[in-house]
C-alpha cells in the first residue's frame, strides 16, 4: 500500500525520465543491434542475400546445426524428464548434491566445456587412444559436438521440471495407482499431462541454446570448415573473411530462429501459468 | 474381521510415525482413524493404501496378507483431502480411468463403461457435469468425483483421507451426511482420517484414537465419548474445551471441588463446559463463589469464562442462552457454578466417574 501511494504520487517527470531511459538503453543495446544485422545482410540486395544463404557451405552447416539439435533435444528431453522426476518425487541420499550438479554445464564457461571432452575423448587421454583403435572417432566429428551441445544444454529441462513437479505433489499420481494404473501408465497418461507446458518450455529453450551454442562447439569441433561447422562457427568464419554480407546473411538466420523461439516460449509461458 | 493390521511400525527418519499398531476393522463398517496432527492417523492410512511402506508388521485383507502387495493390485478406493482428480480430463474420464486402463482382456465394453459411469454420477448427483473439467466444479462436487472414481473400480475396501478438510462448514456438514448415507447403501468396508471429533462421532461406526502414533481407544462412538478411557481421550472428545485442576481424593463433594488443592492424594479432575451450571444464589449449597470474567454468545449456547474466588482459578461454562438471559448476569458480576457431571483419573489413567 504505503510503495503504490509512493510510486503514484512519483511526479510525472520522473515517471517520463524513467521510461525514456530505459527506452533508450533498449534502443542502444537490443534494437540497434538487430536492425543492423538485418540491414547488413540485405545491404547487397536481395540476389546477394539468397546466393548467400543458399551456398553450399551455409547450406551444409545449417544440416549441421539442425542434426545436433535433433539429436540433443529428445536425450536431453528423456534424461532431463527422468532426473526431474527422481529428484521431485523421490528423496534419497545426495539429491541437494545433485540438484546443484545440474546447474554445472550453466556455471562453466563453454570452452572450458568444450575442453573437458577434447581430453576426455581426444588422442591425450587413455579413452581417446581406446576409441581410436578402435576406429571411433568422437572429437572433432559430429559425436563430439553432440556431447558437448548436450552438455551444455543439459539443465533447462531439469530446472523447469523440478519446481513444477514439486509444486504438483504426488496426489495425481498415487490416485491413478490406486485406480491400478501401471507405473508407466501413470507416467503417460497423468504425469506427462500435467507437466507438458513446462516440458515444452524446457525443450524451446533447449533447442535455442542447441542452435546457437558457439563456445563449446568451436573447441570440440576442431572447426574442419564445411565439415564439422555448425551454422554460428560458420558465421564467425564468413565474418573473419570480411565476407559481411554473407555472415549477416546467416546471422539473420539464426535471429529469425530466435525470434520464433521467443514467441513459441511466451506462448509456453501463458499456458503454463494458465494450467497452474 | 476384514482388515487387520498386526505389529506395524514406521520411522520417518528418527520420528516415530508409528509404533506398533495392532487393529482389526469391522468387514462392511465404517472406521473412523481421529487423532491430532502428528498422531498417524494418515500414515496409517496409507500404509493401509500401500502408499507407504511399514518398516515392519504385516497388513491383511480378509484373511490374506497384502503387506508388499504393489498399491495397483490392491484394489483400494482412495479418496484425497485435496480430490486429485486428473485436471485434463472430463469428469466422465475421470470417473472411467480405471476402468479405461485395464488390459483389454478384462476391460470392459465401452458400453458397459458409460454405464457404469453414468450409475455411479448419478449416485453422487453429477450426470449433468459429465463433460465438464475438474475446474469447473466446486469443491463438494469434485469431491463426490473423487468418490465416484474410487468406487467405480469396485475397490475391497474404501479409504478416505481427511476427505472434507479442504471444505467450508456447509459443505462439510451436507457430505458427512452423504457419505454415512451412501455407506448405508454400499456397505463397503471404509476407513476415513479425519482431525474433527465431531465428524467421527456424527459419521463413524467404530473410533480408532490415536496419539503420537499409538492407538489410544478403539470404540463405538457412544463408548469413546461417554467411557474416555484416559485424559488425552476425554480431552480430544470434548465438544468445546475442557477445564481440569488438581483436586483432592477424598472430599467428593462439589463444593469442595476448588479448595484443598494443596492437600495429598491429588488427581486431576475433568469437567465439561456444559457440565456446569450457574446460579445467583446457590440453592442447593453446592455451589462454588466465582466472578465473571468474560461470555461470548454461540448460536444458541453462551461461553462463560469464570475466576473461582477461593482457588483464583479460570473456568469455562457453556450454558444454554435462555438460561443466560434468566441469569441477566453482566461483567464481573458474583456468580455461583456447580459442576453436574465430571471424571478423574488415577495414576494409572483409567477413568473413573465422579460421584457427586
Amino acid at each position: 500500500m504505503m510503495q503504490k501511494t509512493s510510486f503514484a504520487n512519483e511526479s510525472l517527470w520522473v515517471k517520463r525520465a524513467g521510461i525514456l531511459i530505459t527506452l533508450g538503453f533498449l534502443a542502444v543495446f537490443i534494437v540497434l543491434p538487430l536492425y543492423t544485422i538485418f540491414s547488413e545482410a540485405f545491404r547487397s540486395g536481395v540476389a546477394v542475400y539468397k546466393k548467400a544463404v543458399t551456398s553450399p557451405e551455409v547450406l551444409s552447416s545449417i544440416r549441421l546445426t539442425l542434426t545436433v539439435a535433433l539429436v540433443c533435444v529428445p536425450i536431453n528431453t528423456i534424461f532431463g524428464t527422468l532426473l526431474a522426476w527422481s529428484i521431485a518425487k523421490y528423496s534419497f541420499r545426495g539429491k541437494k548434491a545433485l540438484t546443484t550438479l545440474i546447474e554445472l554445464p550453466f556455471a562453466v564457461s563453454p570452452v572450458i566445456a568444450g575442453l573437458m571432452f577434447v581430453l576426455l575423448f581426444g588422442a591425450h587421454g587413455g579413452l581417446g587412444r581406446w576409441l581410436q583403435s578402435m576406429d571411433i572417432k568422437i572429437v572433432f566429428a559430429l559425436p563430439g559436438i553432440i556431447l558437448a551441445t548436450t552438455f551444455v544444454t543439459f539443465p533447462f529441462i531439469a530446472r523447469t521440471l523440478i519446481p513444477l513437479m514439486e509444486s504438483l505433489g504426488n496426489d495425481d499420481e498415487e490416485a491413478a495407482l490406486t485406480l491400478g494404473a501401471s507405473g508407466l501408465q501413470t507416467f503417460f497418461k497423468i504425469t506427462l499431462s500435467n507437466i507438458k507446458w513446462g516440458l515444452l518450455y524446457g525443450i524451446i529453450l533447449t533447442n535455442a541454446r542447441a542452435i546457437g551454442e558457439y563456445g563449446a562447439v568451436a573447441v570440440v569441433s576442431g572447426l574442419i570448415r564445411g565439415e564439422t561447422t555448425t551454422l554460428p562457427l560458420t558465421i564467425g568464419f564468413l565474418f573473419d573473411e570480411y565476407a559481411f554480407s554473407a555472415a549477416f546473411a546467416a546471422a539473420s538466420l539464426l535471429t529469425l530462429l530466435a525470434f520464433v523461439t521467443l514467441i513459441l516460449k511466451s506462448a509456453m509461458e501463458r499456458r503454463l501459468k494458465a494450467s497452474d | 474381521m476384514s482388515i487387520t493390521i498386526e505389529n506395524v511400525h514406521k520411522k520417518f527418519g528418527s520420528f516415530d510415525a508409528l509404533k506398533n499398531i495392532n487393529l482389526t476393522l469391522e468387514k462392511g463398517a465404517l472406521t473412523a482413524l481421529l487423532g491430532p496432527s502428528g498422531s498417524g492417523k494418515t500414515t496409517l492410512l496409507r500404509i493401509i493404501a500401500g502408499l507407504e511402506e511399514p518398516d515392519g508388521g504385516s497388513v491383511h485383507f480378509f484373511g490374506e496378507n497384502i503387506t508388499r502387495q504393489p498399491i495397483n493390485q490392491r484394489k483400494v478406493g482412495f479418496v484425497f483431502q485435496h480430490y486429485a482428480l486428473f485436471k485434463h480430463m472430463t469428469i466422465f474420464d475421470n470417473v472411467a480411468f480405471g476402468l479405461n486402463i485395464r488390459p483389454r482382456a478384462t476391460r470392459p465394453t465401452k458400453e458397459i463403461i458409460k454405464e457404469k459411469v453414468f450409475k455411479l454420477l448419478s449416485m453422487v448427483q453429477l450426470e449433468s457435469m459429465a463433460k465438464r473439467y475438474p475446474s469447473e466444479l466446486s469443491g463438494g462436487q469434485k469431491q463426490r468425483v473423487a468418490l465416484a472414481r474410487a468406487l467405480a473400480v469396485e475397490p475391497r475396501v474404501l479409504l478416505l483421507d481427511e476427505p472434507f478438510g479442504a471444505l467450508d462448514a456447509k459443505v462439510r456438514q451436507e457430505l458427512r451426511r452423504w457419505l454415512r448415507y451412501l455407506h448405508d447403501e454400499t456397505h463397503l468396508t471404509s476407513v476415513f482420517v479425519t482431525h474433527d471429533q465431531e465428524e467421527a462421532l456424527e459419521v463413524a461406526d467404530q473410533i480408532v484414537i490415536l496419539n503420537q502414533g499409538a492407538v489410544e481407544q478403539v470404540g463405538s462412538p457412544e463408548e469413546v465419548y461417554d467411557h474416555p478411557i484416559n485424559p488425552f481421550v476425554y480431552g480430544f472428545m470434548g465438544h468445546v474445551n475442557l477445564y481440569h485442576g488438581r483436586r483432592h481424593l477424598e472430599e467428593t463433594r462439589a463444593s469442595d471441588v476448588t479448595s484443598a488443592s494443596n492437600h495429598a492424594g491429588q488427581t486431576q479432575l475433568f469437567v465439561r463446559p456444559h457440565d456446569i451450571e450457574l446460579s445467583r444464589d446457590n440453592p442447593s449449597g453446592k455451589g462454588v463463589a466465582a466472578q465473571v470474567i468474560s461470555y461470548k454468545a454461540l448460536g444458541n449456547r453462551v461461553r462463560v469464562g469464570l475466576n473461582a474466588y477461593q482457588s483464583n482459578e479460570t473456568i469455562e461454562a457453556n450454558i444454554e442462552k435462555k438460561s443466560w438471559r434468566a441469569l441477566n448476569l453482566e461483567l464481573n458480576d458474583n456468580v455461583y457454578f456447580t459442576i453436574l457431571d465430571a471424571k478423574y483419573y488415577n495414576d494409572e489413567n483409567t477413568w473413573s466417574d465422579y460421584v457427586i
